[in-house]
């Protein structure tokens, strides 16, 4: 074709990335044609059967300026290799795996949900990225997975959650397992907290969990029946929002014990 | 050889423009505004009778593009849905061209900086390409096949994943 430059890079751009890929074999010209076009917008398809190879993010050009993919249960190991590559793409706003990442100074709002740290470290490297963002003020964490969840369960690898200034803050364990996340120290500006960690049941963990958020004006405590996995709604507590009391049985103690002192701590009784 | 004026809105002025090869055409203000080049011209006081001179665009294209322009700005603001179907179903038609127009299309609107022109070349392009198996976008971007069997072979291997046949579009994308 022979088009400016720049405007077959626009063209290029629009065109599917495996499409694009496959302009290699048209000619000699056109062979690294591809790896020269910024501002790909990447949507891999889980219902494709090209699964890209990492090798094909690590050369297309940056910037990149979209990325969207649909991962397939037996391809999730090549997401974080995906995500590594496309770190060393300038101006990508992927999450970066590498370890030396300096992290997201500005970042304000968190929400991994269902994401499985398949790897050891992992969960520090989430702390980490938790750690490097000191204007972090909402952190959800819902369903995050552990690998030992899925095996036997070894020692605990815990990860901390620091962050001086959440506001609100959502830890939802999976099902009644501990995935490791502790709240690390006091987080002194939280104002609301959604929690439900029946993993943590009766330890003291689970007592300083509460603890360190017990400046909060808003608590959602959520306890999942075991048996049959349905979320129970008891009491409604004045302040407003303590919900599913559902602490009967031999582990109930420990958050009896809990019942903070009326005035600065959260409104809440059971 | 002047554009339809007939629907050209409440603008009354009509700017001149002069092709490369010194074919005149004429379109409403409205129209010539939405080229970027031509609008700052206007605003400088460079469209007077003699037209303004489009060095790198040649009459047909820039006739295309007189088009283009006078029916989209004789439609641009306050459209009903049917006025917005019936311009997209110009639009379709108007870029149902070859590919040596489309070249010249795609030159020329980046040139004159219409906007909405090149973005529905672009687009035009980048679906023809896509549509498209190896050997067909070769025939038609004119490109020589110059790999020997067994490079072509290699590039294959190379982008293995990229080779394999896919499904139709999914909901993702």
């Amino acid at each position: 074709m022979s088009l400016p430059t720049e405007i077959l890079d626009i063209i290029l751009a629009r065109v599917p990335f495996e499409k694009l890929v496959r302009t290699s074999c048209l000619s000699r010209a056109w062979r690294r044609r591809w790896e020269s076009v910024p501002f790909l917008d990447i949507c891999f398809d889980p219902i494709s059967p090209a699964v890209p190879d990492t090798r094909a993010l690590w050369r297309c050009a940056p910037p990149v300026r979209g990325f969207r993919a649909g991962v397939r249960a037996r391809h999730f190991h090549r997401a974080a290799r995906w995500l590594r590559a496309l770190a060393r793409k300038r101006d990508c706003h992927m999450p970066p795996a590498p370890r030396d990442f300096s992290g997201f100074p500005n970042l304000v709002s968190l929400n991994p949900s269902d994401v499985t740290l398949w790897f050891d470290g992992d969960g520090a490297q989430l702390e980490r990225l938790v750690a490097a963002a000191p204007r972090l003020a909402l952190l959800e964490l819902a369903n995050v997975f552990t690998m030992q969840i899925f095996s036997d369960r070894g020692a605990v690898d815990p990860w901390f959650i620091r962050a001086p200034n959440l506001r609100a803050l959502l830890i939802i364990m999976p099902g009644a397992l501990d995935n490791d996340c502790r709240v690390a120290e006091t987080l002194p500006l939280l104002e609301e907290a959604y929690i439900s960690i029946n993993g943590l049941l009766g330890t003291q963990c689970f007592l300083d969990t509460f603890r360190r958020i017990a400046t909060l004006n808003n608590l959602f405590f959520v306890s999942l029946d075991q048996a049959d996995d349905t979320e129970r709604e008891e009491d409604e507590i004045d302040e407003g929002f303590l919900w599913a009391l559902d602490l009967a049985g031999p582990r109930a103690v420990a958050p009896l014990a809990l019942r903070p002192c009326p005035t600065a701590g959260p409104d809440y009784h059971v | 050889m002047a554009a339809a004026t007939d629907d050209a809105g409440d603008s009354n002025e009509m700017i001149r423009v002069v092709s490369s090869d010194g074919e005149h055409f004429e379109m409403p203000e409205a129209a010539a505004n939405l080229s970027l080049v031509l609008r700052h011209m206007i605003e400088d006081d460079c469209a007077d009778a003699a037209g303004i001179p489009l060095a790198v665009v040649a009459a047909k294209p820039l006739a295309k593009i007189v088009d283009y322009c006078t029916k989209h700005a004789a439609k641009s603001s306050g459209l009903t849905i049917e006025e917005a179907e019936e311009l997209k179903r110009f639009d379709a038609e108007f870029i149902e061209v070859d590919t040596d127009m489309l070249y010249d299309l795609l030159v020329a609107a980046d040139f004159m900086g219409v906007e909405g022109l090149s973005k529905l070349a672009v687009q035009r392009t980048a679906d023809l390409i896509k549509g498209k198996t190896p050997e067909q976008n070769r025939e038609t971007f004119g490109i020589v096949n110059d790999f020997t069997p067994e490079e072509e072979e290699e590039i294959c291997k190379e982008n293995e994943w990229a080779f394999q046949i896919t499904k139709p579009p999914s909901r993702l994308c």
